[in-house]
This record gives C-alpha cells, sequence and structure tokens, in this order.
C-alpha cells in the first residue's frame, strides 16, 4: 500500500539539506495539509512556516515549510539563489519543503521557467492525496485473500452480528466500508 | 425525551464541526502518548489514512505491517497487555466524521480481560436505512457512546453516552482512564472558573 505519510517523511529525509516539494490538490486543502506535514516531523527540526524564500534561506539550521503566496514569484526566487541553496556561507543542515498547488503559476513556472529547480525536484516531490488513493481491485484482492469474502459479503455477516466483536474485526470492518462498492 | 434529543442533535452536528483539524490533534495526542513512554515513537508516522473517492479511512499501521493493526501499549499501571485502536471513516475534503471506533482493551494483570470502546456509528443511509439511529432510541444507543466491561459481548451491554466530544477530546477521555493522562487539570480548571 502506498502510504501519504511515508511519502511525505520520505521526501524530507531523501535530501535533508536540500529541497522537497508537496503538492496540494487545491488551495481549500493546502493550509491542512502543512498542518499535516508539521506534526509528522521531529521536535529536532524546529520547523517553522514561510511565505517567501528569502525567509526560508534565513534559516539554514531550522526546517522550512515554505507556503508562498505568490507560487511563481517563489519559483523564480529559487531559481535565482540555487547556488545559495547549494552552498551559502552557511550550509543547510534542514530542508526547505515547498507546497505547491496542483495546476496553478507554480507548477506552469517550474516547468517553463526553473528547468535547474525543476532538474533538483524530480524524484523528490510526494503527491499526498495520490498516495492516499487505494488501487481498489488491488486492496479488494488482499482483503478477499485475509477473509476468503467479498468486502460486501463480510459486511453482510458483521451487520448480522454474525463475526465476534474483536479489535481485528473492527479493523476489517473499517477496511470494507472503504472497499464496499455502491 | 428533550435531553436525549439534544444530545443526538449535538452528537450529529460534532460530525462536521471542526473540519479536517482533528487529524492533526489525533496525531499530537499520539505523539504524547509515545513520548509517556506507552507507545512505540514511530507512531508519529503511523496515523495514516487511505481513500476511495469520497470516503477515507483514518488508521494506525501496523509497526510492521502493511494495513491497520491494534496498536500495543505498555506501561500501563495494573494492567498486563493492552492494545488501542482509533479508526475513523470520513469525507476526504470536509472532514466530516461518518464512523468511529477508539477503543482500548487487554488483559488485567490477574487475567481478567477489560475493554473501553467509544463507539460513533456510520451516519450514512447507505450503510443502514436508519443511518446513525441504531438500537430501539436515544437513550438506550447514543450515537456517541462508550462500551465498558469485560469485552463487548458480555451482557449487560453498557453504553454510556458521551457529551458531543471530537476524535481527540475521545482520545484524551480514553487515555486517562488507563494511562494517568490529564488534559484538564483541575489547576488549570480552576483558572477558568
Amino acid at each position: 500500500m502506498r502510504d501519504p505519510v511515508q511519502g511525505i517523511l520520505n521526501v524530507i529525509e531523501r535530501d535533508e539539506s536540500g529541497l522537497a516539494l508537496i503538492w496540494c490538490p487545491d488551495f481549500g486543502l493546502r493550509e491542512w495539509l502543512v498542518d499535516e506535514v508539521e506534526s509528522v516531523l521531529d521536535e529536532s527540526k524546529r520547523a517553522f512556516r514561510t511565505d517567501t524564500v528569502e525567509g526560508a534561506l534565513a534559516e539554514p539550521h531550522r526546517l522550512a515549510l515554505l507556503v508562498p503566496n505568490d507560487e511563481r514569484g517563489a519559483i523564480l526566487d529559487l531559481e535565482a539563489n540555487r547556488e545559495r541553496l547549494l552552498s551559502g556561507p552557511e550550509a543547510r543542515t534542514q530542508p526547505i519543503v515547498l507546497f505547491l498547488m496542483h495546476d496553478a503559476d507554480g507548477q506552469r513556472a517550474l516547468a517553463e521557467e526553473a528547468v535547474s529547480i525543476a532538474s533538483w525536484l524530480h524524484g523528490n516531490h510526494s503527491d499526498p492525496e495520490e498516495d492516499a488513493q487505494i488501487d481498489l481491485e488491488e486492496e479488494r484482492r488482499r482483503f478477499e485473500e485475509i477473509t476468503k469474502q467479498t468486502p460486501e459479503a463480510w459486511l453482510e455477516a458483521w451487520r448480522r452480528a454474525e463475526w465476534p466483536q474483536t479489535s481485528e474485526n473492527y479493523h476489517l470492518a473499517y477496511r470494507a466500508k472503504l472497499l464496499e462498492k455502491p | 425525551m428533550k435531553t436525549w434529543i439534544d444530545l443526538y442533535r449535538e452528537h450529529r452536528a460534532a460530525r462536521s464541526a471542526s473540519g479536517k483539524e482533528w487529524s492533526t490533534h489525533l496525531r499530537k495526542r499520539l505523539i504524547e502518548l509515545a513520548k509517556a513512554g506507552h507507545c512505540d515513537a514511530t507512531i508519529q508516522g503511523r496515523f495514516t489514512r487511505q481513500k476511495n473517492g469520497d470516503l477515507e479511512e483514518w488508521f494506525i499501521r501496523g509497526k510492521d505491517a502493511d494495513g491497520s493493526k491494534p496498536e500495543p501499549l505498555k506501561g500501563l499501571s495494573g494492567i498486563e497487555t493492552a492494545t488501542l485502536d482509533v479508526l475513523l471513516l470520513s469525507d476526504p475534503r470536509t472532514g466530516h466524521i461518518h464512523k468511529l471506533t477508539i477503543a482500548a482493551q487487554g488483559k488485567r494483570k490477574d487475567g481478567s480481560t477489560w475493554v473501553i470502546a467509544v463507539h460513533l456509528p456510520d451516519d450514512r443511509i447507505k450503510d443502514r436505512p436508519d443511518g446513525d439511529r441504531h438500537g430501539s432510541g436515544a437513550c438506550g444507543h447514543p450515537a456517541l457512546h462508550c462500551h465498558v466491561g469485560p469485552d463487548l459481548k458480555t451482557v449487560p451491554k453498557v453504553r454510556v453516552p458521551l457529551p458531543a466530544l471530537d476524535p481527540p477530546s475521545v482520545l484524551d477521555w480514553v487515555l486517562s482512564q488507563i494511562t494517568g493522562y490529564e488534559p484538564a487539570l483541575w489547576s488549570e480548571v480552576n483558572k477558568h472558573l
């Protein structure tokens, strides 16, 4: 299974002194996603939020959660400051984690105006919403492998109280509901 | 009867009251639980989710497993074994909580079993025609209720009504019963009286 939380941790840990990108589905969920990322980080990273590249660069020993209001401006600033990121007066010990929205100015700027940063971020990005989406057929197959029943058949028996109310069966019931077909 | 109608209304309203914020606060509670030495520190990265269309499942991923597992607890006074379940079904966009289970259970040192299980039934009509209105009424089967006993099957199957708590507060309450954790010390409460 793909794990959205593990996906976030992987990109942050992959390049501890560099740059990581977290894709957000839209403005509505961005603030929540920033909170989520902050909550999975170890306190030793001393994470802080900033909306500017300059703000992120000013704190090389703290993990910067860069949530730009002007996404294109932030991408161009990162491109212009690539050398500072790589070898500033003080080497970074914590990464900058950039939050960009899908299909917005930042994504377009990354593709068209910031080749170096795009190349740096290649393979160092996470899309938690995509990672959270299950492969329905694969997960149903796994469920059937464990229970020898379809999620629908298992749930029917659960609703008739045919399965004991154990902790393990509660976990199966939640999973079956997620996998249930309309 | 008004008391029970009001309580049911409050339970329904609480499902959508805190947007999606509850997930981050739940994780913070679990981190505190780990800091207190009652569960593995890796729980910080294991409270996770998966979604299918307009339904999202939240759970604690097993330390060495792919899917959700009861989380082993340790260092509980007078308790030999214990596990914690944190399970939710919600709307991935709004955070509306369809279903919730926060439960702790295990064995005492004398071998007897115990369970504290808070349930909020699924409110989707798809699940049952009467949604979250289980049993015969809102007093005997309140929507947000807690089972306390040796297990979930021994009669009487007690369902204690709970006020309209959000998921982090439900977890606070369950943990306060078994770990000594107290999120609302009287010394702090007194300052607000």
